[in-house]
């Protein structure tokens, strides 16, 4: 990883963390997901 | 962030964003109106069918809890509520609860801390929606638990994520979506991907995998079209403040929850390979590492690259809309020597809606990309 930049080395721990720690917290599909095709979302 | 995460999840599906949010706002108004000409204008006006709503912070004024503050908020909070589902049948509201006052990485506020105020302003949003058949999310525990994790850390860098307590910056926007993305069950994934070394042969979940081979030297090689994109971690910051978010990322859950876009390759030999992506580096992994699985997510790839151009299209849709909102609309409505030029500036500027929301989309389909693995 010598070759890459600090900030990538940094994500790529996080990532690598989070792969080796067993993967998703949740285990939602897109079905579940509560926004819908043609939703106006005002925030 | 929050239309970045479905805009790259959901490639194909049409929803439709507005911005109305605005600072310094109560159940009563504020900078940009009183809250009925609020609501007409600034939500109703879009036809809505999911609408947000986080108020709080303002409301209880920075004080300890004072009950004739929290009665005005109850109330206009009630009323703001009954408006909303009267002026849009139908609509589904999610009502959040306030977001954090840092006490975590400075000293108290005062005794009893200002957001032990915001929790007691936060159990009557949970009750309100309850009896009102609302959603609600939760913006301020989650949120004040990656504080402490992240002033456990690095506490200078902790202060940070929401530098003047109030306000966060970006990082702690982020873990804020996250909540608000939670509260509506958005899958972790992105794409799973699992290859056989040995036989070529693949599991996927939400992408397709074909043109396996073996080159020479060990190497393998095949071609992915993912369904979706990873969360554009990064695409707002390299402004100085990487630190505050990279931390705030670090401290929170939101890889895990949210940006899941695993590759599994077993029955390498064993030994360490480079990873690219049509032909660039994305990272170096043992075979073990790639035999448990890899998060693509948090690698430089090409997709989280498509992602970041997907994110400032989403940016630069949400600001010209808000400067069509605040900079013109609002501020020069009443305005006798501005006014008559105002509505033919609105009209074009919301017609860079449309074009703007089509780029944004088509900058978010799916490619096909070529994968190989090579032994070091």
């Amino acid at each position: 990883m010598s070759e890459l930049p600090c900030m990538t080395k940094l994500l790529l721990g996080i990532g690598m963390g989070a792969a080796l720690l067993g993967g998703a917290a949740n285990a939602q599909t897109a079905s579940d997901f509560a926004i819908k095709a043609g939703d106006r979302v005002v925030f | 962030m929050t239309e970045q995460y479905i805009v790259t999840r959901f490639p194909g599906i049409n929803v439709r964003f507005v911005h109305s949010g605005c600072g310094g706002d109560r159940v009563t108004g504020g900078g940009g109106g009183p809250i009925d000409l609020r609501l007409d204008r600034d939500v109703t006006f879009y036809k809505p069918s999911v609408v947000t709503v986080m108020l709080g912070m303002n409301d209880a004024s920075y004080r300890p809890f004072d009950a004739n503050i929290f009665k005005t908020y109850a109330d206009g909070y009630r009323h703001l509520v009954s408006k909303l589902k009267t002026d849009n049948p139908g609509v589904r509201l999610t009502l959040i609860k306030p977001s954090p006052f840092d006490d975590i990485t400075r000293p108290v506020s005062f005794p009893g801390r200002y957001n032990a105020v915001l929790l007691r302003y936060s159990d009557f949003v949970g009750e309100l929606a309850a009896g009102e058949g609302a959603s609600t999310a939760d913006l301020n525990g989650p949120v004040v638990d990656m504080l402490r994790r992240a002033n456990a850390t690095d506490p200078q860098n902790a202060a940070k994520i929401i530098p003047d307590r109030v306000h966060p910056d970006w990082g702690g926007h982020l873990i804020m979506a996250e909540c608000l993305l939670k509260s509506w069950n958005a899958p972790e994934l992105v794409s799973d991907v699992a290859i056989d070394a040995s036989t070529g042969k693949a599991t996927t979940r939400n992408a397709k995998v074909g043109g396996f081979t073996k080159g020479a030297g060990g190497a393998i090689r095949w071609n992915t079209t993912e369904n979706a994109l990873p969360f554009p971690l990064m695409s707002v910051a390299g402004n100085g403040n990487d630190a505050p978010y990279n931390l705030a990322v670090a401290s929170s859950d939101f890889v895990d929850a949210l940006d899941q876009e695993m590759l599994k390759v077993s029955n390498l030999t064993n030994g360490r390979y480079r990873l690219t992506i049509d032909g660039k580096p994305a990272g170096e992994f043992t075979s073990a590492q790639l035999a448990q699985g890899i998060n693509l997510a948090v690698l430089p790839t090409p997709m989280l690259e498509q992602a970041r151009l997907v994110g400032r299209l989403t940016q630069i849709r949400a600001d010209i809309h808000n400067s069509r909102w605040r900079e013109f609309q609002v501020p020069q409505a009443g305005n006798p020597q501005a006014g008559q030029f105002i509505p033919a500036l609105i009209k074009n500027l919301d017609a860079a809606d449309g074009p703007l929301t089509k780029a944004q989309r088509d900058a978010a389909k799916p490619r096909a990309h070529a994968f190989e693995l090579k032994p070091l």
